[in-house]
């Protein structure tokens, strides 16, 4: 009744080589595009999750245990699970069709997330989507 | 006479709701579905199901009481999410197949457009 798949959705992703990590939607299209003619999602997510921190530990170990790893992914929805949770993260600008072409795109959008997460990390908002789903 | 006649009054009365009530809540889940399978849109499995909650088409889902709980419990969030009503079939796939008029089992369907049937608009519990 209600169309959930939608930007700032996180999600699961269920197959692949980042299966299990949690993602956010950059950009779904709910139709296809002409070289995907299936429903999918652009995607970006965590491929490494910031270590755990405890209080005992110096400024530059939390540091280094806080760093994020990101990817960013073009998916069906077929291999992803969403969640009740969302992220309002404006990564539009920093993903766009562009990414995929080329490599070195890809890393510099990778490089913007990657900054971007790490701001959401440490000012303690969405606790939920920085820890690694058990299972 | 006068407490025979009573009794025999008295019996029916209490009888008859109970049997009407039950009659009512098993048989007309399985005669909506026949209308709905008749003048509706549906679909019948597990993936196609999961396209139409994400599309936002599925207005119910059915899902058979033999349904393996990990996939029940999916389409019961995919359905929060959605905000589409879920009808626990109390019945297993073969029951549910055979309700929906098909010669297979269903474990999972969709209801998209209920055609005449009122199985949307008037939930029976």
């Amino acid at each position: 009744m209600v169309k959930f798949l939608k930007s700032g959705k996180v999600v699961l992703v269920l197959s692949g080589r980042f299966a299990g990590r949690k993602a956010v939607i950059v950009k779904n299209y709910d139709e296809g595009t002409g070289s995907k003619p299936y429903p999918h999602a652009v995607i970006a997510g965590i491929e490494r999750y910031p270590l755990k921190i405890t209080k005992g530990m110096g400024q530059k170990r939390i540091a280094k245990r806080s760093r994020v790893k990101p990817f960013i992914k073009s998916i069906n929805y077929n291999h992803i699970l969403p969640t009740r949770y969302n992220l309002d993260l404006d990564l539009k600008s920093v993903v766009t069709a562009e990414s995929f072409k080329e490599p070195s795109q890809r890393v510099t959008s990778k490089k913007a997330i990657k900054k971007l997460l790490e701001e959401r990390y440490n000012s303690g908002k969405n606790k939920w989507f920085f820890q690694k789903l058990r299972f | 006479m006068a407490p025979k006649a009573e009794v025999a009054a008295a019996a029916p009365v209490v009888a008859a709701p109970i049997k009407k009530a039950k009659k009512n809540a098993g048989e007309t889940i399985n005669s909506r579905l026949a209308l709905v399978m008749k003048s509706g849109k549906y679909t019948l499995g597990y993936k196609s199901t999961l396209k139409t909650i994400r599309n936002g088409k599925a207005k119910l889902l059915l899902i058979s009481g033999n349904c393996p709980p990990l996939r029940k419990s999916e389409l019961e969030y995919y359905a929060m999410l959605s905000k589409t009503a879920v009808h626990h079939y109390s019945g297993n796939n073969i029951d549910l197949g055979t309700a929906c008029g098909k010669y297979f089992r269903v474990g999972v369907l969709s209801i998209i457009d209920a055609g005449d049937s009122d199985i949307i608009s008037r939930p029976l519990e």
